[in-house]
């Protein structure tokens, strides 16, 4: 069994996942240093998005464990883990239609703010309110998108919802950020500028993991790489040495394209 | 005209301002919820017993009970959580049919006789309580526990995703509704001076939602709504027993030409769009 | 003594099947909810009164005339409730339907007065004595009539055209659109069907019970709404075998043990199954309409 890694933000054990005949995910196992921005590739079923999910806490794996910075998160219920620290955006884009810009990015904020039947007794006035108010807006600033805080977030258009979908995940101040095919649909400059705005969370020591098709994303982010295919992780490595395996091209291309 | 100024009439828009008030709290969780009816009995018939055979005030019969009913609606609001949607909204038009049967074999509070001997409740202070109401959706509304509410209506994975612990919401959004409902089954009891089991059964229920979405399942909505349904068919005394005909009239009209209802979200928006200048700048 | 418990219980049960399959038709296929189906059945009863009674006419004739009364009910719903109504608004219809029933009983209420009208002579088609059980032949018609049915509807949806274009739409109304099939039109035969078939309901049930009132159709009509539920929503088999085993069920819970709770136990099964079988008794386990 491996020793504890210090510097492993997230470690996934032999993590399977089992939907009644479908094996989605077979024994995956994966390390992703703190700090670092990891890539997780792989063709469409590969079970990078189901990974995500068993991370995020969507649905428990159906062997074996995850562990966030040490803290085994197998089996916890998906807002306990988001207040652990991990926050995630989503392939198919998936905010709240009818809020605000704003309103979605406060909602997000899960640290130290109470959701619960004790706010109705705090004001939406009260200083501290105003700082939340306040950071929320620098996030929205981030992505580009303060100026549109009163849209209803339905009404954007594609590109703005994607970051609009980062800001919210941000919002949490997270350590864990998980981003499912962020730049899907973007062109290459917005592309671009994500990968920009990547760059400067992980300078700042946020630890990032992206499903990704856009090989020039990856390349110019990712410190390391994971490839998926079947369920199964078939290879790792730095982007270069994955782009140019042989068993990575073939799960993309097919035999016959060697 | 002269309908509205009985005080009948308006004992009967707050009674029912408050019981809509208490399906909105259930549906702006985006549970479709119409177990209104039961926690109203629930309420009339506790509030009863308590003034009548025990003697209490009136407002501390209302707390206790509204406080018992809340404890009953979050029991119940467990396995609610499995069930969404129309199978939550049929499940709980079970539970209202079961309570009904409940009430209708306790003797002690009179069983399908009905149970009297209620001292009346003044329009002054049952407006206190719709005011009370009133302010605690407003405050709902405008906090955080609103937002994680609307948050959850609208994406409740999502929600879940976000830090927002649904399960604990969701039964705080039963439990609430369930106490406002007992408030106005109390003051329903009290204003009627006799309660009956068949008063809370499912078209109770059916009516609350026909004031709920004729209004636009906003809050202003519930204002607006509630009054023109319940003074209505009031309104014109001379169709006589053709009064519940028309009243049928009215919602199949209403659901045809504006079935977003008289007061929808979007439009409240697009007024605050109009006037955000006057208005000052905070977040809605 | 229990086997005549038991099969009072299956004449009782064929009442509510016969209300419930036409939940089931409207549900199943349309995905919406008539909650005037009730008092339309009701309306069947009085118009097969009146044509009994009053136009002294045979007992199969007045069973015609209250299945076309109800038709044409169903008509007027169709065009009042379903026509206009935006589908973008799913509870628009729905509470149009609610109007309607109230529009429906208190007009009968208003015609005929709020007490139930009694057939002033005794519906005596004879009886049937099998060993020591006794079968009334009118419940026995009603019960053969629920069966008839049952395959009636079961051959049209499987084998007819217009079965084939309720199951397309029933799977996927938009694909039905784009392939050609009128879905305004699938949807006035349902509902015009459905609402016959209520209406026959309403004047056997009538008949049986010696009287017809303004206000059975919400009682009738919501516990086999319960029904429909219970026996699977899209299923009209489903529908069919449950209210014969609610039936059942009920007789039982009169004969052994009290009729204080009888009006509960529907509910208290239907609970127990949305929260252990949603699906139904009879319903397929991926059966997700929702």
């Amino acid at each position: 069994m491996p020793a504890l890694d210090e510097n492993a933000m997230l470690i996934a054990e032999g993590v399977s996942k089992n939907f009644g005949g479908i094996k989605a995910l077979n024994g995956v196992c994966l390390r992703v240093h703190r700090g670092s921005v990891t890539g997780v590739i792989g063709p469409n079923g590969a079970g990078k998005t189901t990974f995500f999910n068993i991370v995020s806490g969507l649905f428990a794996p159906s062997e074996g464990r995850v562990l966030l910075d040490g803290r085994d998160i197998t089996g916890l219920r998906a807002h306990q883990i988001a207040r652990m620290g991990v926050s995630r955006t989503f392939q198919v884009i998936r905010l709240f239609p009818f809020m605000t810009v704003l309103e979605n990015v406060l909602v997000g904020q899960n640290r130290n703010v109470s959701h619960g039947l004790f706010s109705l007794f705090h004001s939406l006035r009260s200083g501290k309110e105003m700082k939340l108010k306040n950071r929320a807006m620098e996030l929205l600033d981030f992505v580009g998108l303060a100026d549109r805080h009163n849209a209803l977030a339905g009404e954007l258009p594609y590109g703005s919802q994607r970051r609009l979908e980062l800001a919210r995940a941000l919002a949490a101040d997270p350590a864990l950020l998980l981003l499912d095919e962020v730049t899907s649909g973007m062109t290459y400059q917005e592309s671009m500028e994500i990968a920009e705005r990547v760059r400067i969370l992980r300078n700042k020591g946020c630890t990032v993991l992206v499903i990704e098709h856009d090989m020039n994303f990856i390349g110019k982010i990712c410190d390391h790489v994971t490839v998926l295919n079947f369920g199964c992780k078939i290879m790792e490595g730095t982007p270069l040495q994955v782009q140019r395996d042989p068993e990575v091209v073939e799960a993309y291309l097919g035999k016959d394209y060697q | 005209m002269g309908v509205l100024f009985s005080p009948v009439i308006w004992a009967y828009v707050g009674i029912n301002l408050i019981l809509t008030l208490s399906l909105y709290l259930n549906f702006y969780c985006g549970q479709f919820s119409l177990g209104v009816a039961a926690f109203m009995g629930l309420g009339a018939y506790l509030s009863a017993v308590l003034t009548v055979t025990y003697g209490l005030n009136l407002n501390l019969a209302l707390l206790i009970s509204a406080a018992a009913t809340c404890g009953v609606g979050v029991l119940l609001a467990f396995p609610a959580l499995r069930l969404k949607g129309f199978y939550l909204a049929i499940a709980t038009i079970g539970l209202v049919e079961i309570f009904r049967v409940m009430f209708k074999n306790i003797s002690f509070i009179g069983g399908t006789a009905g149970f009297s001997g209620m001292m009346g409740t003044s329009l002054p202070l049952l407006y206190a309580w719709v005011i009370l109401i009133l302010a605690l959706v407003w405050k709902i509304e405008n906090s955080r526990l609103g937002w994680a509410m609307r948050a959850i209506h609208q994406d409740e994975t999502v929600a879940e995703m976000m830090g927002l612990n649904t399960t604990y919401l969701k039964v705080v959004s039963f439990g609430l509704s369930a106490a406002v409902a007992a408030i106005g089954g109390g003051l329903y009891a009290h204003y009627m001076f006799y309660i009956d089991p068949d008063a809370f059964g499912i078209h109770r229920s059916l009516l609350i939602l026909l004031f709920l979405v004729f209004g636009g399942q906003t809050m202003w909505g519930v204002l607006v709504g509630v009054p023109i349904l319940t003074i209505l068919p009031e309104a014109v005394p001379q169709l006589g027993g053709m009064r519940m005909v028309f009243y049928g009239a009215i919602l199949i009209l209403a659901m045809n030409l504006r079935p977003q209802g008289m007061v929808p979200e979007d439009f409240i928006r697009s007024l605050r769009g109009k006037y955000s200048h006057l208005l000052s700048a905070r977040t809605r | 003594m229990f086997l005549q418990q038991l099969l009072n219980g299956l004449l009782l049960g064929s009442m509510y099947s016969l209300v419930a399959i036409g939940y089931s038709l409207i549900f199943g296929i349309l995905n919406l909810l008539n909650l005037a189906h009730g008092e339309v059945f009701m309306i069947g009863g009085f118009v097969g009164l009146y044509v009994a009674v009053n136009l002294h006419q045979p007992i199969l004739v007045s069973v015609v005339a209250a299945a076309v009364g109800a038709g044409l009910c169903g008509l007027v719903l169709e065009i009042t409730c379903f026509r206009y109504i935006k589908k973008e608004y799913p509870m628009a219809p729905l509470l149009a339907t609610v109007g309607f029933a109230l529009i429906l009983s208190n007009l009968a209420s208003l015609v005929s007065g709020a007490e139930p009208r009694m057939f002033p002579m005794e519906i005596d088609l004879g009886h049937l004595q099998v060993g020591s059980l006794y079968i009334s032949n009118l419940q026995l018609t009603m019960f053969v009539f629920a069966v008839l049915l049952m395959v009636v509807i079961d051959l049209i949806v499987k084998k007819t055209k217009i079965g084939r274009f309720m199951r397309a739409t029933a799977e996927n109304a938009d694909l039905s659109r784009l392939v050609g099939i009128d879905i305004r039109q699938v949807t006035r035969i349902i509902l015009v069907l459905s609402s016959a078939l209520g209406g026959a309901a309403g004047i056997l049930v009538g008949m049986r019970m010696g009287k017809v009132s303004p206000f059975i159709g919400s009682t009738i009509g919501l516990k086999s709404l319960a029904i429909m539920v219970i026996g699977g929503l899209t299923d009209v088999r489903g529908s069919m075998f449950t209210g014969l085993i609610i039936g059942v069920i009920e007789v039982l819970v009169v004969a052994y043990l009290s009729s204080a709770y009888v009006d509960g136990v529907v509910w208290v099964l239907l609970i127990m199954i949305l929260l252990y079988r949603p699906s139904g008794l009879f319903g397929s386990p991926q059966a997700g309409m929702l």
